[in-house]
């Protein structure tokens, strides 16, 4: 069975597509096959990937394509549909759609049956559109990056009211939500609060942080991930802890998180 | 009779390694509201905690540490560490010589952390 992730915060800005690229090459490096979807109209993760940005959701969704047809292979394992300004028109077309909206939001789960790919990224646009709700219903785990200022927490909250609305109506499947923070900077104070907060109101969901690392943005420049550009950095490795060797945070253990959550075994750890 | 507390909040679990980040920045709070005074002493109980050992040692070994230093002046850290050099610089340098020192001493440890435990009783038999 393919596992479904859906990378989402209605709030912009916030590592989503770095999250959604980080784990997907994570996931391909440990010989797990994965589709990373690009729901964005800015089409990033193909920019990310050293890719151009071309109007692969547009032909799957709109014109039909066969998935095999329209999905690239970006790295070993790491394959790709891309998106581009055709996505915009993708919303429309599935917003108008004859076949009624009930169908349009159950978009992914048709296209993605039987798709060949053990894990399944969908890179979701910052905004709750029908694309939005598509990826959330074809979902099992949902992963919420957020950075740590008020109005991120707050796109924590609405996306979390959106599942729950979903589930309440026996919509989505989303069984495993994790809330991820972000650009975390250890030494500042209103990064401490923020964060305080965000493990007072949503406790257990919260995952260990990625701390704030400029090496995110420079392997972007490069088009290389961060796996291929600074494995070594702070944003994947993490915080050493005070306490003992164990480091916490960090991408290398959001993936193995992500990887027991999904009930995958990982091979190396570091 | 008094009034029940409140048992407030059920709490739930947080993730270990998030929790441990919680303390880590209580931590940091806790020392940006010291004075220097109290940083400086926080400072010194951390080195001193640095040197701090807790070693369990035959009594009557312990007991003559003690008599020895009280009768010199002395802390009794400072006669174990005196100790210890005049050990390490006795035996030799290398593995091998630790090796062969040890050996007849050694029984199988009932611990599962080691393998070996040291009769100690047995040299000082045969020291006195």
């Amino acid at each position: 069975m393919t596992d479904i992730l859906a990378i989402a915060n209605q709030k912009g800005g916030v590592g989503k597509t770095t999250t959604a690229v980080t784990l997907a090459h994570g996931l391909a490096m440990e010989g797990a096959k994965t589709l990373l979807i690009d729901l964005d109209p800015q089409g990033h993760v193909a920019e990310c990937l050293n890719k151009k940005k071309s109007p692969g959701l547009f032909k799957l969704l709109v014109q039909e394509f066969p998935l095999s047809e329209v999905a690239i292979e970006a790295r070993t394992n790491l394959f790709i549909v891309p998106g581009d300004k055709t996505t915009e028109k993708v919303k429309r077309y599935l917003a108008s759609d004859i076949r009624g909206s009930e169908t349009s939001t159950r978009v992914f789960i048709d296209v993605l049956a039987d798709a060949p790919f053990q894990v399944v990224i969908f890179d979701c646009a910052p905004s709750y559109d029908i694309l939005h709700i598509a990826a959330l219903i074809a979902s099992n785990m949902l992963l919420i990056p957020t950075k740590l200022d008020h109005l991120a927490a707050d796109g924590v909250n609405e996306i979390l009211r959106s599942v729950a609305e979903l589930r309440s109506r026996d919509e989505s499947k989303v069984d495993l939500v994790a809330v991820l923070p972000t650009f975390f900077e250890r030494v500042t104070k209103e990064t401490a609060e923020q964060f305080k907060l965000l493990v007072k109101d949503f406790k257990h969901l919260v995952w260990p942080p990625i701390p704030d690392d400029v090496r995110a943005r420079e392997a972007v420049a490069y088009g290389q991930t961060l796996w291929e550009y600074a494995t070594w950095s702070p944003c994947i490795v993490g915080y050493k802890s005070s306490k003992g060797d164990e480091n916490i945070g960090g991408y290398d253990s959001t993936l193995t998180r992500v990887m027991s959550a999904l009930g995958m075994e990982r091979e190396k750890h570091g | 009779m008094a009034k029940q507390p409140s048992r407030g909040e059920r709490r739930r679990p947080i993730d270990p390694s998030t929790a441990d980040l919680l303390d880590d920045i209580e931590l940091r709070d806790k020392r940006r509201t010291m004075t220097k005074r109290e940083r400086a002493e926080k400072d010194r109980a951390k080195e001193r905690l640095k040197r701090r050992v807790n070693w369990d040692l035959p009594v009557d070994l312990k007991e003559k540490v003690k008599t020895v230093a009280k009768k010199e002046g002395i802390p009794e850290s400072s006669l174990a560490a005196w100790l210890i050099v005049k050990g390490f610089t006795s035996l030799g340098a290398t593995p091998d010589e630790w090796h062969e020192a040890l050996d007849a001493y050694k029984e199988t440890s009932g611990s599962p952390r080691f393998e070996w435990i040291l009769d100690v009783d047995k040299l000082m038999d045969e020291e006195s």
